[in-house]
């Protein structure tokens, strides 16, 4: 792969943090356009951090939900930079108080109709099962980098955690992932 | 360390099959975003306590309505005009033309625009949901308190969209537009294309459509070079003048201009745009392939680099410059004919 300069622990985090951070000073005082832009680049993120706690479906709906709150708290946000962990720590708030509120969250292996894969003979399902049974802090990462593609490096970006965590976190829950999985995978 | 081969942290790195398979069984899982803006269809679901939720946000509604209401409830268009002795009320179809003294026009209730000798300016739309003029010739100066979007301005060859700023816009006999940005921002809108032109920036609106925004401290040269790669009419020697870059605010332009050029160009472009930004961990084959995510990322890195801090009395400066004023327009210019 070629990149356009020499790559390290951290690329384009600081940079990418100032960016967000200009963002959500423009969608405090009330931009709309700032805060599209936030919610493009995030929901993906948010919808990873949700599906680690609630269906499939529940997690769809419930982006609109989190960014909702996000818009209307945004001025109690003291640190800019800290939006990303901020919004992942609204959507697991929000993920749980759907739970207590016990609106359709159900055993995934219910209420997920998963759709084998051709030629692995994976089902999605019984995988997102699998990530949902390891401890949290291996279910998100696992979540935001299989499911919505992301890098370590914009799972740190987008999360707030440091990469070196990212990192671990990433390859122990792999590993457990496998076992879970019997070796399919 | 690299880890640029580490495809578990890395998507862009050589592929391992097995997490690949995870992949592909996941995959009808992954975020699928709107159509349409997200953030403006957003509607929290309806939960059983919704009446109350329902309630209390109509509440919220009709306070912000209120308050927005007495902020931007609807005011008269003030012309000011030099060397005469009154103030006279103008409206929706009314033209000001300015021939041989200056005009100040009080927008509403949200700016403030100084139309400079020779210009000839309509008033298009002073509704509710957005205040709207064309200039046809001649030269303005905004100074906009609205909130963004809501004051456009039209040339021959596009629109200025307000994002919350100061800004010149120029208008030629020829139509040629342009735009000299002094605080926040402005949109340029024509046809498909648009631009952000960020403060100590400006851009031209060709006949045809907006350009690209070049820095307002860029040689007169350089700014050619790039309107004429922008408007298709580059020739070598104006990528070699680009190329030849040597302010860090120029990238802005390079940056602008890797979606309208060839790829050997493109390859040149981004070179100097790294030389003058010093900006690091893209991948360049993205980029090279006008990825938007890469290319939008690369942006936020240029902009956050080329971001310069104001000192607390210049921001203080601008306030006081943006801040609505408290006392009425001046009297002692009136001059033109509507």
């Amino acid at each position: 792969m070629t990149v356009l300069s020499e790559p390290d622990e951290h690329p384009a985090t600081d940079a990418a943090r100032v960016a967000v951070a200009s963002l959500v000073a423009l969608a405090a005082k009330g931009d709309r356009d700032a805060f599209g832009t936030l919610y493009q680049r995030f929901a993906p993120m948010v919808h990873g951090v949700l599906l680690s706690h609630a269906a499939p479906d529940d997690a769809a709906d419930l982006v609109h939900d989190v960014f909702l709150t996000a818009m209307n708290r945004l001025d109690t946000l003291r640190d800019q930079n800290a939006f990303g962990g901020w919004l992942a720590a609204i959507a697991r708030n929000t993920a749980r108080m759907e739970h207590r509120r016990n609106i359709r969250l159900v055993p995934l292996e219910a209420d997920v109709a998963g759709t084998e894969h051709e030629q692995t003979g994976l089902d999605g399902a019984t995988v997102l099962a699998a990530i949902r049974s390891l401890p949290s802090a291996y279910r998100e990462p696992l979540m935001l980098r299989l499911v919505e593609g992301l890098s370590g490096n914009d799972i740190a970006g987008r999360t707030g955690l440091a990469p070196g965590s990212v990192r671990v976190n990433l390859h122990r829950g792999m590993a457990l992932l496998r076992k879970q999985l019997g070796g399919i995978a | 360390m690299k880890h640029t081969d580490d495809y578990l942290w890395d998507p862009a790195g050589t592929p391992d099959p097995a997490i690949q398979s995870l992949e592909n069984a996941l995959r009808q899982y992954r975020y699928q975003p709107g159509e349409s803006t997200p953030e403006l269809q957003a509607e929290p679901r309806r939960r059983r306590w919704g009446r109350l939720v329902a309630l209390a946000a109509a509440l919220t509604l009709a306070m912000g309505l209120g308050a927005a209401w007495l902020a931007m409830r609807p005011q008269p268009w003030l012309l000011a005009v030099e060397g005469g002795a009154s103030v006279k009320q103008v409206g929706e179809g009314e033209v000001v033309i300015t021939e041989g003294g200056t005009a100040t026009l009080s927008v509403g209730s949200i700016g403030e625009v100084v139309v400079s000798p020779g210009s000839e300016l309509a008033i298009v739309d002073t509704g509710s949901t957005s205040h709207r003029l064309a200039l046809r010739r001649g030269s303005l100066r905004a100074r906009i308190w609205a909130p963004p979007r809501f004051f456009i301005v039209d040339t021959p060859g596009g629109s200025a969209v307000d994002l919350g700023c100061i800004y010149l816009l120029h208008v030629d006999d020829a139509g040629v537009g342009t735009l000299e940005v002094q605080h926040g921002g402005v949109e340029l809108v024509s046809g498909g294309r648009r631009i952000t032109v960020l403060a100590g920036m400006g851009a031209t609106i060709g006949p045809d459509g907006v350009g690209v925004p070049w820095s307002l401290v860029s040689p007169p040269e350089f700014r050619r070079a790039a309107d004429h790669v922008a408007f298709g009419q580059g020739t070598a020697a104006d990528i070699d003048m680009l190329v030849a870059a040597v302010d860090s605010r120029e990238a802005v332009t390079l940056y602008h201009l890797l979606p309208l050029v060839d790829d050997a160009t493109r390859e040149r472009l981004i070179e100097r745009t790294l030389d003058l930004t010093g900006t690091a961990g893209f991948r360049r084959d993205a980029v090279m392939a006008l990825d938007s995510l890469a290319l939008a990322n690369w942006h936020d890195a240029i902009e956050s680099k080329l971001a310069t801090r104001k000192s607390w009395w210049q921001e203080a400066l601008i306030r006081l410059n943006l801040a609505k004023p408290q006392w009425a327009i001046p009297a002692k210019v009136v001059r033109g004919k509507y």
